[in-house]
């Protein structure tokens, strides 16, 4: 069995838009993209190599998807990270995309719950990692198909902005872990209630 | 100088609504009011106060809060909190209110609430204690008149409610003092207002 686990970076707010870049994500007239970038150090490092050491594999709505695919092959930077996610199993939903070339990508097409959940029962260690992917992360929770969450909450407020529990059910969780880094970012791990 | 700090109860979704009681704020239908109160540990107010840091010489509440706080708290001699409540001076915003307030040592800010409480900062060196008050909360962070926040987040998502970081409030910058977690999963997170340069503990 392995796990789905939604990692996140938020702002106390709760937005996930565009922390990596301006231009990632500009939907809705977003103005605040790259806000994580200044909150990096050692530590967060540390913490993004540990979290990515234990995924099988990375589910992916289709913008996020693509946003990686332009980048990761070819990324100079953060090699440990990108060796991970150009290696392992990359499954994308998509209706629209006719393809999915980046190495070991799976296009996939069939029902959600069926899918993820055949996924979530293959053999082996790890877990299935979604990172970004905020609307399809919002289908996963509404389908009560995530078993866990990495939240890195970061201390600013942005005032506007996707944010990641929208249009989503009421749920409990339980608290597993948590850390900090030195710039302030809040590491929450949690479990979904009722599993183990 | 004093210092405003806030204490806010909140969701992993930023709901803030009714935290402690099914009547407390039922606005919108919301249908989850009393939803902190599961998550109660002996450990949680110890933890909450050593965030808060000196003890404050005052309250500053919005009309709804202050009202509720009133009918729960006032006169009570059953609770550590009743006596500081009704002892220390209470600083009401609200356009509706009228004097005399109800509670006793309590001042109403009409107006331009911003601007008398950069006044009454000033007057007030031991600072005021601000709980719930969604709307002022937001005053508060549009005129950078917050100094401290201490933020319980609670292990649920509700997916509705009010939320304490409104759509379309102003950008801001924190520095994290420190977190902690209660040995229920309330995370109890200590934000100083100012860049995000890191902290101590």
């Amino acid at each position: 069995m392995r796990p789905v686990v939604v990692s996140t970076f938020l702002t106390l707010d709760g937005v996930m838009q565009a922390p990596g870049g301006a231009e990632e994500d500009t939907e809705g007239g977003f103005r605040h993209g790259g806000w994580q970038m200044p909150l990096f150090d050692e530590e967060f490092g540390r913490l993004i190599d540990e979290e990515y050491g234990t995924i099988a594999g990375f589910l992916f709505g289709r913008k996020t998807y693509e946003l990686f695919a332009a980048y990761w092959p070819n990324a100079t930077e953060d090699l440990e990270i990108a060796k991970i996610l150009n290696t392992l199993p990359k499954y994308v939903w998509s209706r629209t995309l006719e393809r999915a070339e980046w190495h070991n990508s799976h296009l996939m097409r069939g029902d959600l719950v069926e899918e993820v959940t055949r996924l979530k029962e293959q053999p082996g260690e790890g877990i299935l990692a979604v990172v970004g992917s905020g609307r399809f992360a919002q289908s996963l929770m509404r389908n009560n198909l995530v078993d866990g969450y990495t939240l890195w909450v970061h201390p600013l407020v942005l005032g506007s902005g996707k944010r990641l529990f929208e249009d989503v059910p009421r749920m409990d969780l339980a608290l597993t872990d948590v850390r900090r880094t030195p710039k302030g970012v809040v590491v929450l791990r949690y479990k979904a209630a009722g599993r183990t | 100088m004093g210092r405003i700090l806030a204490m806010e109860f909140v969701t992993l979704d930023g709901v803030m609504q009714a935290p402690g009681r099914p009547d407390e704020d039922t606005r919108g239908g919301f249908p989850y009011g009393g939803w902190a109160a599961p998550y109660d540990s002996p450990e949680q107010f110890r933890m909450a106060s050593e965030g808060i840091g000196q003890p404050s010489g005052a309250m500053l509440l919005g009309r709804r809060t202050y009202l509720d706080f009133y009918h729960v708290w006032h006169g009570r001699t059953d609770n550590p909190f009743s006596e500081w409540m009704d002892r220390v001076p209470k600083y009401v915003a609200s356009t509706t209110l009228e004097e005399p307030l109800p509670w006793q040592h309590s001042t109403l800010l009409r107006g331009d609430v911003a601007g008398t409480l950069k006044r009454i900062k000033a007057e007030e060196p031991a600072g005021m204690l601000m709980m719930g008050s969604g709307v002022l909360f937001r005053t508060l962070l549009e005129h950078d008149l917050l100094d401290r926040l201490v933020l319980l987040t609670y292990p649920l998502v509700l997916g509705t409610g009010r939320r304490l970081f409104a759509e379309g409030g102003p950008p801001a910058t924190f520095r994290l003092l420190g977190a902690r977690r209660t040995s229920t999963g309330v995370v109890i997170a200590t934000y100083e207002r100012g860049a995000a340069t890191g902290g101590d503990r």
